[in-house]
């Protein structure tokens, strides 16, 4: 899992990712790069990436759909 | 004013030259403040314009609460007591009474949202149908019938009325909206190739606009980032001071949580 946040300042981003103890690592787009590649149009907004690299699902609005993804991934060799 | 026994002769004088005096002078005066009115109200208060759409907005919060309060005690959005038709009424009223302002626009995108919200697409469309081509609400306004067509997954009128709009509408932004929207009906309907179309329309002929810009997105979406095409490549620092590439997670499945913390 990475985290980008789309957050403008960067400040309540360190302090959310302090304070809730998230460990995967997190990219501050504050300049909406990432966000303008993937063009992501809300948040919150799921890519899901195979072993190759490759999308493997996208617009994934919520974590439930998120999670099916993951586990029809997961079932491939 | 008063009874004259009250005043010595002096005082009468007195009295005499008070009221000539002042009254010249508080004519000065009144003229003076007359003319500055306009000024000190300008700045005291808010223009006319702000003060129609505070009133709107008050009308937008009103209509929530009573939405609210009637789902909570049990109402279904398509009960014909529901007060969004009241309030579709009254904001619509307000646009018959004050054409052609800002706040005019708010109320009218606002009748016509209450409308898709309780599913009254035929009424919807009807009213929409009254606005002249020219309407500023527009810009709005197709955005809602947009959502309708989502919603009901008939994109017909939405495209009829959004070709017309590209065609008659004088604002180059509310052309813009019209062949963006155009874009998302037919992405929307699986058909990409026409999607691509509109989107790449709004970037050649309305550059510079935030609609160039999402439409732009958009045609780089439809190419480039298909389920099976190979993700773009990005490398940046995480807020710990680590270094970041997507290369390096070749071999795992990773997850890209876009979010934000407001």
């Amino acid at each position: 899992m990475v985290g980008i946040s789309l957050d403008e300042d960067l400040k309540p981003l360190q302090e959310m990712v302090t304070s809730k103890g998230i460990s995967w690592p997190q990219v501050w787009d504050g300049d909406e790069t990432v966000r303008k590649l993937f063009n992501v149009k809300g948040t919150p907004s799921y890519y899901l990436l195979d072993r190759d690299g490759k999308i493997a699902a996208k617009d994934l609005p919520s974590f439930k759909k998120l999670s099916g993804a993951i586990d029809d991934l997961l079932k491939k060799p | 004013m008063f009874p004259p026994h009250r005043f010595s002769r002096r005082g009468q004088m007195a009295h005499k030259f008070f009221t000539r005096h002042f009254a010249r002078h508080f004519g000065m005066l009144a003229l003076v403040l007359l003319l500055a009115l306009p000024v000190l109200a300008q700045k005291t208060s808010p223009k006319p314009n702000d003060r129609e759409m505070d009133r709107v907005q008050a009308m937008i919060t009103q209509a929530k609460k009573e939405a609210e309060q009637f789902s909570k005690a049990g109402g279904k959005p398509d009960d014909a007591n529901h007060p969004n038709l009241k309030w579709v009424a009254t904001f619509w009223r307000y646009r018959l009474k004050h054409p052609g302002t800002p706040a005019t626009v708010v109320a009218t995108t606002q009748a016509l949202t209450l409308l898709n919200r309780s599913d009254r697409i035929s009424e919807l469309q009807a009213r929409a149908d009254t606005l002249n081509l020219n309407d500023p609400a527009w810009e709005q306004v197709i955005n809602v019938l947009l959502f309708a067509s989502i919603k009901t997954k008939d994109y017909s009128y939405l495209l009829t009325k959004a070709e017309a709009l590209t065609q008659s509408a004088v604002d180059p932004k509310i052309k813009a909206r019209a062949r963006f929207n155009i874009g998302e009906a037919y992405w929307k309907k699986g058909d990409a190739k026409q999607a691509r179309i509109a989107f790449q329309t709004v970037v050649d002929q309305y550059p510079n606009t935030s609609y160039a810009e999402d439409a732009e997105g958009n045609v780089r979406e439809i190419d480039f980032l298909n389920v099976g095409q190979p993700a773009p490549q990005f490398d940046r620092t995480t807020i710990k001071g680590d270094p970041l590439s997507l290369a390096n997670f070749k071999g795992k499945i990773v997850v890209l949580k876009f979010w934000g913390t407001y």
